[in-house]
């Protein structure tokens, strides 16, 4: 089997769930499909390596959560969240209905890279806070503390209460 | 809404998250186009080497070929990630600190973003008892004094690993490898990862010093 017939079967397998997360990350179908294009290129480049890992989705991931927190360290801190949602569908049902997604979507972007990072990795990809630290290469307290910033944050907006002044959203905060 | 983010976001959360990732956008040529790109990249970068590689081969011929030439194929190993050790100038950004750009020679690490500078060259394994295999690791960008550099060593062509964590030791740190060949070092400060290939070579090859 060559090293591109793998790829190619790696990526067939997983290739939709890596856009799922990099989508959820992001929030934005650019900004994902970018990542997930830079993070291949840079697995594809060291295949025979990460193909003989132990755990190569584990390593893909990390590598897009790197490049994810990469990208956005080097963008800065001029990106500033929205202060409010644009037309916000007051009422709608969170658990169903694009609506909702927008809105979940919309409080994600309210929290710091890092903040972003933990959640989506504990609450989308279902990681416990060992692995995280692990990801992100932070202690578990450090994730534990993004996690209970990032819930809060989330909570104040999604509740009405947006804090503009609150420096955690603004990537500030490791 | 407000109830159900108010309640239980945590409980919630799973499902909206779910929901959000089914909305990502799939590209199918997915793995054709990462091929693609790091292709393009290799041409960027290797083109120009290449024409004189190609150069270098077209003269060597004709010396072989020549009357008189030896016709002699060379032996060569097998391929390896471990290239020789950098010998010019430093990047500009890793100059700090440094009297000569070119006074050590250097390895590049996978990004590009950190350099191995090598100051008893070649490195060997295992140490000797007269000079140390000491090497210094200069970031483009500056870690946080809290992060720690951790190597993880792979020995190419084996299972054998080994870990360092070097505490963000200032200055050059002693790296012994545990064998001699190419280790692939995995390199871990922070939130950020990157790698880097070099050799270690047996310490019976290495010039008395």
């Amino acid at each position: 089997m060559t090293d591109a017939l793998d790829f190619d079967d790696y990526v067939a397998a997983n290739g939709r769930a890596l856009e799922s997360y990099a989508f959820v990350l992001t929030g934005q179908a650019a900004s994902a499909q970018d990542l997930v294009q830079t993070t291949l290129m840079k697995a594809y480049r060291h295949w025979r390596r990460v193909s003989r890992t132990e755990y190569p989705d584990a390593y893909i991931r990390r590598i897009l959560t790197n490049t994810y927190l990469d990208q956005r360290r080097r963008r800065g801190f001029t990106e500033q969240p929205m202060a409010d949602l644009p037309e916000r569908a007051a009422g709608a049902d969170l658990a169903e209905g694009a609506a909702a997604r927008s809105e979940i979507n919309w409080a994600l972007e309210q929290l710091s890279p890092h903040q972003r990072a933990v959640i989506v990795l504990r609450h989308f990809v279902g990681l416990a806070d060992a692995a995280i630290a692990d990801e992100l290469g932070c202690s578990q307290a450090t994730v534990r503390s993004h996690a209970t910033r990032g819930l809060q944050r989330m909570r104040d907006v999604l509740g009405g209460r947006t804090t503009d002044s609150d420096d955690t959203a603004t990537g500030r905060l490791r | 809404m407000k109830d159900a983010a108010m309640n239980d976001l945590e409980t919630v959360l799973p499902g909206l998250l779910g929901d959000l990732g089914r909305d990502a956008p799939h590209d199918p040529d997915l793995a054709d186009r990462a091929r693609h790109g790091v292709r393009r990249r290799r041409v960027l970068t290797v083109g120009p080497l290449a024409a004189v590689l190609a150069v270098c081969l077209t003269l060597g011929g004709i010396w072989i070929t020549r009357p008189g030439g030896s016709g002699t194929a060379p032996v060569t190993d097998p391929p390896s990630a471990c290239r020789p050790l950098e010998t010019g100038p430093l990047p500009e950004w890793a100059r700090a600190g440094f009297s000569q750009p070119d006074g050590n020679p250097f390895a590049r690490s996978d990004s590009g973003a950190r350099v191995a500078v090598v100051f008893a060259a070649p490195l060997v394994s295992p140490p000797l008892p007269d000079r140390g295999n000491k090497i210094l690791w200069v970031p483009q960008e500056t870690p946080a004094l809290t992060d720690d550099l951790v190597i993880t060593g792979t020995l190419e062509g084996a299972t054998t690993s080994t870990t360092i964590d070097l505490h963000s030791a200032p200055g050059p740190s002693s790296v012994d490898m545990p064998a001699p060949g190419c280790w692939h070092l995995s390199l871990t400060w922070g939130s950020h990862t990157d790698g880097i290939d070099l050799r270690w070579e047996p310490s019976s090859s290495a010039a008395p010093s």
